[in-house]
């Protein structure tokens, strides 16, 4: 049995199985019968799953009561994976398409092999992170092409984002935003000498050009908030607004690529910028700042993905209410 | 707060059915930390009522949850549009408790009503600036001292047409502007604290909920509580708001749907089949001529 999940979760995380060995450990079997839920929306989640055989497709509910499609995942593949990023309930369902078998890795146990410091539990986070930032441009690919595009942002500002060093005074400020009693102030300045301070005026967009440091950073919003949108032409279509103490440009630097969505200061903002190569530094330098800015980074993916699906399915079901005939 | 128009519901059931109810609020919101102890109000239109323009009219300021008066009224009513809004106000003797501070507002004859949930910073200091854009008409009909009566007289005073059935985008462009002599005026007052704008207005027939906050994210340090996140706003929509399968919803899918339940948290624990009004949005429902008649619903950006 366990072989088998090893290459399965070898294939789809692409790691190497020797790595993954620790991961057997925790992980049940599963089968269910077609048709039927193995989680639904809205439900506490317990742990992310692993397809061995089987299809299962993942439905959110939507206005009007009704149900849109989010993916439908094959042999191989992994569901259920944000319970391992953050703690919210479920925000869709799983069902199964035909009779489906696997294995479920449960939350509490990722989490013991996580906080055992477990080099497993670290890698398959990265790897879960990646997979979550490549289904966020999927569901983005679908709100591109669709038809019914709502909330579209004209401001703009020719006024240009001001980057500078920013001084030892914002470390308080960052402390505001720790829900832990280990962030000091002395850590926060740690961070600090990796990051630049960028002050940007309300409307105003953070473009990058190729080479720029800027390009694949990390957007901590200290005042103010930033959007994130997705470009229409001229147009902003506005996905969601991220205020302080939350990410930005969370997909493009989880995966290193271009991040998908054009940021734009909904405020005049103060926003603390870390570059992804610094972030390896860091690490080295403080590993428990690390840790918190990683965990930090997870749960903003998972907000993200749950954004991008809610964006969707209010699109869709305004573009139901307003287009469709009448029954 | 709570705005609904679409196809003739129980009143009953809107304000008391669920378990998270717009009454069931009074103590138990859950997306904003505070109980709502100072009064509630509600507007309902009936269609089959004598003067059916005009929507019954409840305040109170009991607390809600108490109120034996209301539930009594509440369950021998059916609306096709509803405007409620439970009070919460901070705790302490500064506030005025009394019936000219119930929300929703409206102005003797006109058709539109308002309500909001959130405060401007510096009212007191900057309200009198504001006064030059409020029509005389509108501003000798203020009776209370809350801002957001000064906020609907301004969005009336822009209104190309206040007394007659509204136009729904004469209402937004009132909004847009009501919302940009606000921008300016906090500006010339150094304000930059900041202030939540949730609006619902509705005439009965066109409703609409807006999103909105000045200077979001600027906080005092120290003071990052009830800043940090944007003051929420849900909508749902569908057909025949009731209990369907153990569920308080909208159901029948929105396809030809024609009821749409604004609120400021949604009603039910399981959010499943609410969205949230985009921020720095307003969601306008009103009726299409394309449509023949029928309703349409739209969220447009404030680029205000």
């Amino acid at each position: 049995m366990s072989t088998s999940l090893i290459t399965r979760l070898s294939n789809c995380l692409n790691l190497e199985p020797t790595i993954l060995e620790g991961l057997a450990v925790i992980a049940s079997p599963f089968a269910i019968e077609s048709g039927e839920f193995i989680f639904r929306q809205g439900e506490t989640a317990i742990g992310m799953y692993v397809v061995d055989h089987g299809r299962v497709q993942i439905k959110a509910r939507i206005p009007g009561d009704d149900a849109l499609s989010i993916v439908e995942l094959g042999e191989g593949e992994i569901f259920g994976e944000l319970a391992f990023l953050d703690e919210e309930d479920r925000s869709a369902s799983a069902i199964a398409v035909t009779a489906v078998t696997g294995w479920s890795i449960s939350r509490a146990g990722f989490r013991g092999l996580l906080h055992g410091r477990q080099p497993v539990a670290r890698n398959v986070l990265e790897c879960i992170q990646k997979k979550v930032a490549g289904r966020i441009r999927q569901t983005l690919y679908r709100i591109i092409e669709s038809s019914s595009v709502i909330n579209l942002q004209r401001r703009t500002s020719v006024v240009s984002p001001r980057w500078s060093i920013p001084e030892a005074s914002i470390a308080s400020l960052l402390e505001t935003f720790s829900t832990t009693g280990l962030m000091l102030v002395p850590r926060w300045v740690n961070l600090l000498e990796q990051c630049h301070l960028v002050e940007i005026s309300r409307g105003a967009r953070f473009d990058f050009d190729e080479g720029d440091e800027g390009r694949d950073s990390l957007l901590w919003v200290l005042r103010g908030a930033i959007r994130e949108c997705v470009a229409r032409g001229d147009e902003l279509e506005q996905l969601w607004v991220t205020g302080p103490g939350a990410l930005g440009a969370v997909v493009g630097f989880v995966d290193g690529e271009p991040h998908p969505l054009t940021l734009q200061a909904a405020e005049d903002s103060l926003v603390l910028a870390l570059p992804r190569h610094r972030l390896a530094h860091l690490e080295a330098q403080d590993s428990l700042l690390a840790i918190f800015l990683q965990n930090l980074i997870g749960q903003q993916l998972a907000l993200a993905q749950r954004r991008v699906n809610r964006h969707l399915g209010r699109a869709i079901g305004l573009h139901r209410f307003n287009h469709v005939t009448d029954h | 707060m709570l705005g609904y128009v679409g196809s003739p519901v129980s009143v009953e059931d809107v304000l008391y059915g669920s378990e998270l109810s717009l009454v069931k609020q009074t103590t138990d919101a859950r997306m904003l930390a505070m109980l709502n102890l100072a009064g509630i109000g509600v507007m309902a239109w009936d269609a089959r009522s004598v003067n059916p323009d005009q929507p019954f009219v409840y305040r109170n300021t009991h607390v809600a949850v108490f109120d034996r008066n209301l539930r009594a009224l509440a369950g021998k009513v059916r609306a096709h549009a509803m405007l409620a809004h439970v009070r919460g106000v901070p705790y302490n003797s500064t506030v005025q408790i009394n019936e000219q501070n119930i929300h929703p507002f409206r102005f003797g004859e006109v058709r539109l009503a308002m309500a909001h949930n959130g405060d401007l910073a510096g009212f007191r200091d900057h309200r009198f600036d504001l006064l030059k854009f409020i029509k005389p008409d509108f501003a000798r009909r203020i009776e209370g001292s809350t801002d957001s009566e000064w906020i609907y007289a301004i969005l009336m005073s822009f209104l190309e047409q206040p007394y007659g059935s509204v136009d729904p985008d004469d209402l937004l462009h009132a909004l847009q502007k009501t919302l940009h002599v606000i921008r300016e005026v906090r500006a010339n007052h150094g304000i930059t604290r900041s202030s939540s704008v949730n609006l619902m207005a509705c005439d009965g027939d066109t409703l609409m909920a807006v999103r909105f906050t000045f200077d979001f994210g600027r906080f005092e340090t120290n003071a990052l509580q009830g800043s940090s996140q944007f003051l929420s706003q849900w909508y749902t929509l569908g057909r025949d708001y009731g209990l369907h399968e153990g569920e308080w919803k909208l159901t029948g899918g929105a396809s030809g749907a024609d009821s749409v339940l604004v609120a400021s948290e949604p009603l039910t624990r399981d959010t499943s089949v609410w969205v949230e009004v985009p921020e720095y949005a307003a969601l306008l429902v009103d009726r299409s001529v394309e449509r023949e008649g029928r309703r349409r619903a739209r969220i447009v950006a404030l680029d205000v």
